[in-house]
C-alpha cells in the first residue's frame, strides 16, 4: 500500500481545492490531444481534430475532459485505495477502450502543466513531488488491469 | 536533421526571449533535486540538500542553475546543428560525470513545469508542442548521443 505522509495529503487536498474541474479537465485533454497528436486516435467520434484551434474549441473535448477530472477527484478521496478505487476503470480502458497505457501518463503530464500555469510559483517543488507522486499511484492502478 | 518550420524557430525564439536565466535556471534545477531526489548524488559538492528550503536556497544549486540554462541557449541559437552543439557537453556528461542519461528527461520535464508556472497560459498547447515536446527532445537525444 503506499505510505502518505500527512504533508503530500495537505498538498493534494490543496491542489484539487483550487482546482476549477471545467477548466483544468478540458484544458489537460486539449493538451494531450495537441501535443501529443497520436492521442486523437481514440477520439474518432468527436468531431473535428484537425487543428489546435479546433481541438480547444471542440464541444465533446471539453466535455470528455470534465469527466477524466471527476474521475481523478475519485483518486483524492480514497488516497489509501486509488488501486481498487480503479480497478473496473481500468478493465474498461484495457478491455473495452483499447487504450495504450503509456498515454495515462502523458495525460498526467499534461494535467501537471496546466497547474503549474495556473498556480504560478503556489506550485512549489515540494507540492509538485507530492502531486507526480499522486498521479504515478493513479496511473499505475489504472494500468493494472492491462496484465 | 529536425527540420524546423518558420513558425516553431519563432515561437523558440520568443520562448526563449522571456526566460530570464538568473530566474528560471535555479528554480528548475532545485526542482529536480526536490521532485527527483535520487539526482541529489550528483551534486555532492554543493552542500545542504537535506529539504526542499535548503535545495531551493542552496547557492550552489542556484549557480549551476544558471549555468545548465546558459548552455541550453546554444541549442536555440543553432536549432539546426544541435547534435553536434552538444557532442562535447554529451561527452562530458558521460564519461567524466557519468549521469545517467533518463535524467536529462526530468531536467527538461522541470523546465516545462518551470516556464508554465512562470508564463501561464501563455505556454500554451501549441507553444508546448514545440519547445518541451520538440526542442527539448531534441535536446535530451543530443546529450544522451555520446552514450554509445
Amino acid at each position: 500500500m503506499v505510505a502518505w505522509t500527512a504533508e503530500e495529503r495537505a498538498f493534494i487536498q490543496d491542489i484539487f481545492s483550487k482546482l476549477n474541474y471545467e477548466e483544468a479537465g478540458p484544458k489537460a485533454l486539449q493538451r494531450a490531444l495537441i501535443v501529443y497528436p497520436w492521442t486523437q486516435r481514440y477520439f474518432g467520434s468527436f468531431g473535428n481534430l484537425y487543428n489546435a484551434d479546433a481541438i480547444i474549441n471542440n464541444p465533446k473535448v471539453a466535455a470528455h475532459g470534465t469527466v477524466v477530472l471527476h474521475g481523478l477527484d475519485r483518486a483524492m478521496k480514497n488516497m489509501d485505495d486509488i488501486k481498487n478505487t480503479y480497478a473496473e476503470l481500468s478493465v474498461l480502458h484495457s478491455e473495452k477502450l483499447h487504450v495504450d497505457p503509456d498515454n495515462f501518463r502523458l495525460l498526467a503530464d499534461c494535467l501537471t502543466i496546466v497547474i503549474a500555469s495556473t498556480m504560478g510559483a503556489a506550485f512549489t517543488a515540494d507540492m509538485q513531488a507530492a502531486w507526480q507522486k499522486f498521479l504515478a499511484v493513479v496511473v499505475s492502478a489504472l494500468q493494472r488491469q492491462y496484465h | 536533421m529536425v527540420q524546423w518550420s518558420d513558425s516553431e524557430r519563432k515561437t523558440i525564439a520568443s520562448v526563449w526571449d522571456k526566460i530570464n536565466i538568473d530566474e528560471i535556471g535555479p528554480q528548475t534545477l532545485a526542482r529536480v533535486l526536490v521532485v527527483y531526489p535520487w539526482t541529489q548524488r550528483y551534486f555532492g559538492a554543493f552542500g545542504d540538500l537535506s529539504c526542499a528550503s535548503a535545495i531551493m536556497g542552496n547557492p550552489k544549486v542556484s549557480e549551476h542553475g544558471k549555468t545548465v540554462l546558459k548552455a541550453l541557449e546554444k541549442a536555440v541559437k543553432n536549432v539546426d546543428n544541435i547534435k553536434t552543439t552538444y557532442a562535447q557537453l554529451s561527452q562530458l556528461h558521460c564519461e567524466k560525470l557519468n549521469v545517467d542519461p533518463d535524467n536529462f528527461k526530468l531536467l527538461a520535464d522541470c523546465l516545462s513545469i518551470v516556464i508554465a508556472t512562470n508564463f501561464g497560459p501563455a505556454f500554451n498547447p501549441a507553444v508546448q508542442s514545440t519547445w518541451q515536446q520538440k526542442l527539448l527532445s531534441v535536446v535530451v537525444a543530443a546529450l544522451t548521443s555520446r552514450y554509445f
